[in-house]
Formats: structure tokens, sequence, C-alpha cells
């Protein structure tokens, strides 16, 4: 016991005298956090929450443009601009400036829009009281609204802004229909009809997110990436540590440690319980930082919701997972390139395939298969149903086990390797 | 088996995984309690493989070694108590103080409290380091750091000591000072096992040699009695010439 106390104040003063790698462990993955969460917040917010400049060109001088660029500047989250340095767009000025990518998108309402949806309110009227008779020719131009993207943009955003004017469009399509059918409907009645209006939407939705437990809790880009963001940098871990065990290896004092009193099983535990200390005090001020920091910079604060103990259980098991993980890539690499270079590939790649950077759900079936070997993942999961779902023990006991076996495998693969090397 | 014999080697045999060549190839020796014993041979002939045996940190392919009587097979957390190693590394942490590396080192063997202390400040001061012992390793020089490292070896009081070539690349000073303090140690009692390619201190030091070149013994004795034999040889270093030739030994 006094050899293991000895080696853990051993294992302590070397982390301590590394000011450089302490604020790496630190700082860095806070910057991480901050940044990650600033920049996916977006993603989280309702569309009405951000802001978004568009190019705006009405070809069109009637109620179909007049009323989209009445709507996009009441929006609230669409800027319209309609002039370039004083020069009124056109579409082929308006193409150039979204082909050059100074804007993401561009919106032209084609002339004769208006009319081709009053043509079709009058023809949907006639069809509806059997005025007239219906011939092959019959057929309605369409309104036409182009959009100009920029290349560069994601299919998603695309996909996002072109659901969100369909819906905008097909109110103010709404009103000019019940216009056409008021009109038509004063040619074939005795006195003219009351003005019809759009009586709004018939369906009504309510978001309830499916968990029966703590509903305090609200998903937000602040809860999302949080754990996310802390369980990478608790696997960045790999560097410091690794370093230490080659350093010690090139160095010569693993060989001075094996002569001494003592086992190398005692010297790993060292390094195990410093390191473990190091990345549960690195996970509590990553999820203090989530609390108290980042609401300074107008984003929610991280909720911890009422499984402290599962939370704290869960930040453990990832530690060892990552502390067994490292022990074994430092003793399987002879140098610090090798270390560096595989350690940190390897841990991008476990997080890419957890479901760190993009949601395992979003992913190809094959990469969602995948997903089940990364201990990121068994990790991510589990602070999921603590801060997500308002889980407990009972819902991570599979993750808990599963990184916990993990570190276990781990660890006795570095000893058998380790022994195997200095036996040759 | 002579109870005064400090190391027994019986037929050492060493091959290292995917080499053609033996390290050792049926080493046989004897180093009676007391004396100052010398290891000597060019580059690659076996000297730090037989250390690291008798250390016991690499596992023999085939023979027996006895360390005090102990069986290093059977005995070697025994064993690791009553010697002491100085390895050709510096094997200290860089960036821990002398003090911290030698209490460290200290703990190890199960000194403790006061004496522990007591024993740093001693060694310290008989090497010249007692007013550095707050300074890290880093900051030593090449001089400071070979005697650092042999105090990290004899901090507990070994019977045997090992020493990996102690004195390379030092200043004259630092290597008559860590010269000096092994005989003092020795005529304490200590046994000293020490490999170098320094022939002339080697002589001036070692009461008994041995030369070892491919993994096999060459000659063993008393450097004067061995000199002797060779007759025009005249000291050390022109016999273990004539012995192991002039061809260059890098591998």
């Amino acid at each position: 016991m006094k050899r293991l106390l000895a080696l853990i104040k051993k294992e302590f003063l070397v982390l301590v005298r590394d000011w450089a790698g302490l604020g790496l462990i630190f700082i860095m993955p806070a910057m991480l956090v901050l940044v990650m969460t600033l920049i996916q917040d977006s993603s989280f917010k309702k569309l009405n929450e951000t802001s978004l400049t568009v190019l705006f060109f009405d070809e069109d001088q009637d109620s179909l443009g007049m009323q989209v660029k009445q709507g996009f500047d009441s929006s609230g989250f669409l800027k319209v601009v309609t002039e370039i340095k004083g020069r009124p767009l056109n579409e082929q000025l308006l193409f150039d400036q979204v082909a050059k990518g100074n804007y993401q998108m561009g919106v032209v309402i084609r002339k004769g829009a208006t009319d081709a949806i009053r043509a079709r309110g009058q023809k949907l009227v006639q069809q509806t009281l059997n005025l007239g008779e219906e011939t092959a020719g019959d057929s309605v131009a369409q309104a036409k609204i182009i959009l100009y993207f920029d290349p560069a943009i994601k299919n998603s955003f695309k996909v996002t802004m072109r659901n969100a004017l369909q819906n905008f469009t097909s109110q103010i399509e709404g009103g000019i229909l019940f216009k056409a059918l008021t009109d038509e409907l004063s040619q074939y009645l005795p006195e003219p009809p009351k003005p019809i209006t759009n009586p709004g939407g018939a369906i009504s939705y309510e978001e309830i997110y499916a968990t029966d437990q703590y509903n305090e809790i609200i998903p937000n880009s602040v809860q999302h990436n949080v754990p996310a963001w802390t369980i990478f940098a608790m696997f960045f871990i790999i560097i410091p540590l690794t370093g230490n065990i080659i350093k010690e290896r090139e160095t010569g004092l693993s060989t001075r440690l094996r002569m001494m009193p003592g086992n190398r099983f005692q010297a790993l535990t060292a390094k195990v319980l410093i390191y473990t200390m190091v990345g549960l005090l690195q996970c509590l001020i990553m999820l203090q930082f989530g609390k108290y920091v980042l609401p300074l910079f107008d984003l929610p604060a991280l909720i911890f919701g009422p499984e402290k103990i599962a939370l704290g259980l869960m930040a453990l098991a990832t530690i060892l997972a990552a502390t067994g993980y490292s022990v074994l890539v430092g003793s399987v690499a002879t140098t610090h390139d090798q270390a560096a270079v595989f350690g940190t590939v390897s841990v991008i790649l476990l997080a890419a395939i957890g479901g760190i950077w993009v949601p395992v759900f979003m992913m190809p079936d094959l990469m969602q298969s995948a997903s089940i070997i990364s201990p990121l993942n068994w990790s991510l999961n589990g602070f999921y149903d603590i801060l997500l779902r308002g889980g407990g023990l009972s819902e991570i006991a599979w993750e808990v086990s599963a990184l916990l076996g993990f570190f276990i495998i781990t660890l006795i693969a570095a000893v058998i390797i380790s022994e195997r090397k200095s036996s040759t | 088996m002579p109870d005064s014999s400090a190391i027994e080697i019986y037929d050492l045999h060493k091959t290292y995984k995917g080499a053609e060549e033996p390290a050792l190839n049926g080493v046989s020796l004897q180093v009676p309690v007391g004396e100052i014993f010398g290891l000597l041979g060019p580059n690659g002939a076996g000297k730090t493989t037989t250390i690291n045996i008798l250390c016991g940190i690499l596992p023999p392919s085939s023979g027996k070694v006895n360390i005090a009587g102990l069986s290093l097979n059977a005995d070697l957390e025994k064993i690791k108590r009553i010697i002491g190693v100085v390895p050709q590394d510096i094997a200290l942490y860089p960036t821990l103080t002398a003090r911290e590396n030698l209490s460290f080192i200290a703990s190890m063997y199960g000194l403790k409290g006061k004496e522990r202390r007591d024993r740093i400040n001693e060694s310290l001061s008989i090497f010249g380091l007692q007013r550095f012992a707050d300074r890290t390793i880093q900051t030593y020089s090449g001089g400071m750091k070979r005697r650092i490292n042999l105090v990290a070896g004899i901090m507990h009081r070994p019977k045997i000591l090992f020493l990996d070539e102690p004195t390379v690349g030092i200043d004259v000073q630092s290597r008559s000072v860590i010269l000096e303090f092994l005989k003092t140690l020795n005529k304490e009692g200590t046994t000293i096992i020490y490999t170098s390619h320094y022939m002339e201190e080697a002589e001036q030091l070692c009461s008994l040699i041995a030369i070892i070149d491919l993994g096999k013994i060459v000659i063993q004795g008393r450097p004067e009695e061995l000199i002797k034999k060779y007759p025009g040889a005249g000291n050390l270093e022109t016999m273990f010439l004539q012995l192991t030739g002039r061809k260059l030994r890098d591998y």
C-alpha cells in the first residue's frame, strides 16, 4: 500500500509539473464545448429564431410577389434584399450574386404567378359548381417561384428553406384562392356573397418529448453538445497518458521501476487512479461550464436532472474506459509519434462512429450498425439517458457495464502486451 | 554452492526474439561477496543483457542464476530488495527535483520518515549535490545527472550493486567522485558488479574481471594475474584488444 501511495504521489507530481499539458487537458475541452455548442445551437433553434438574408426579385409585380415580400419582411427571420449597391435586382444579377457565394439563397417570383393562382381558383370553382365542360386542353399554368441556392450550402439547409417557403406561400395561395372563389361565386349568385376569409389551419400541433421521468429537461444544443464533447475530451486523455507511458519507457524509468520492489500492476494502478481523477475533474469542470458559463453566451444552461449519482457513475465508467484504452495504446505504440497519431485518429474515428458529431439515427444503415462498437457511443447513450431522457441507474446499467468491461479488457491486454515486450 | 558467492551464474543462454545469434551463449560466472567485479566487453558482447537478467527484468532462455544464495526464478522480490541498480540511462523523472526523485525511490524500498530524509541528505552531500536538491533533474549538467543516477541506486544500501557503464560521457571530476565512492562502498561490504568500456578505469577499480565477447566469457580472474598471463600485453586494454580483436563491433 505504501508503494502504491508513493507511485500515486509520483504520478501526481509528474502531472502537475506539466503546466502546458494540464492547460490543454482542462482549457481546450471547455473551448471545444463552447465553440461546438454555439455552432450547433442554430440547428436546435426553431427557424424563426435565426436570421437569414435572402435576395428577392419580384418579376410578378402582383399580389403573390407583394405578399411574399411582406411576409418575408414581417417573418422576423428573413432579411429581404431587393437591390445591391443601389442597383435593383434582376434575375441575372440575383443568380450571379448567389453563384459567387455572396448570398446563400435568392427567390424569384416569375411574371404571371399571381394570375396563374387566380386562374386555378376560377377553374376549381367552375369544376365544383359544374359550370362549363372540362376539356383535355383546359390545364391551368402553375405559379412559378424560382429558388437559387449557393452550391456550397448543405442539402439540409436547402430542404429546410424550401419547406419553410412552401409552408409560407401555401397560406398566401390559400388567400388568393379564397378571393378568386368569392369573385367567381358573386357572378352566379343573385346577391353577392360575403367575402370568404381563410379560416386558418384545421390542425394544430403539440410537441411533447416522450419522457415520463423528468419534465424540467428540455432537449437543446447544450443538453446534446455538452455531454457529447465532454466524452470526446475525456477520451483525449490518450495524448498525455500515452506520452507518460512512452516517456517512462524511452528514458529507462519503466526499467528502473521493474528493478525496484513492487509489481507492474501497482505502477499501472497508480497511473489509472491519477488519470481517472483528472478525467473526473475534467468532466466536472465541463458540466459546470455548461451550467454556468454557456448561459453567458446566450445559450441555455445545462440541466443535470435529479440523477446525480447516475451522472457520476456514467462519468467514472467513461473515464475508466478512456484510461484503459490509453494504457493499451501506450503499451502497443513504440514511439510518441505512433501513439499521438494513432491515438488522435482512433478517438476521432470512434467519436464519428459513436454519434458524437452526427447523431447515429442520421447515419447510413452500415454506420448505424457499426456505432455499437464505439465506447464513445455507449457513453453518449448513457449520458443522454440521464440528461435528455431523465433516466437513472437502471437505465444506464448496460452502458456502465459495457464501459467497465472495456476498461478491464483493455487493461489486461495492456499488461499482457507489456510483459511480452519486456520479456523478449 | 558456496555461501560466500554474491552471484552464481550457470550456463546462461539468451536469444532475443527474431535474433539469429544468441546474445548470451553459455555464460557461467561466480562473483564472491565483497568484490568489485568488472564485466568488460565490446559493444553487443552481452554485458547489458547479463546485467538485465541478473536484475530480474529480462528472463533468460535457459540457465540458472543465484544472487546472494537466492534463486532468481523463485525469490525475485527478495532479490530486488537487496540489490541496487544504476542503469546506463539517466532513469529519473526530469521534471521532478532530485529530492522528489530520491524520495520516491526510497519509498519504493520501504524507507520512510526521518530515515528516508536523512538517507537522502547524506547521499546528496556525498556527491556534492545537496544545494541542488530542490532543482529539477532537467536543469542538471551531464555529470550531475550521472551522480544523481548513482545516488538513486544506492539509497537503500544494497548488498549487491549493479552499475551499467556509470561513468560514460562525464567530466573527470564527476568520474573521480563516482569511482572513489564505489571504492568506499565496497570497503563497507557492498559487492559491486560493473560494466564499462574504459579499461584503465576497470583496471584501477576492479578486483576481479571477466571479458565477454559474442555472448561467451572469454576470460576471467584478477586483472593483474590475467595481464601477466599475456606477455607483452602490459595493461588491460592491450590484453582486451588481443582477446576481442580490433574489428569494429557495430550491431
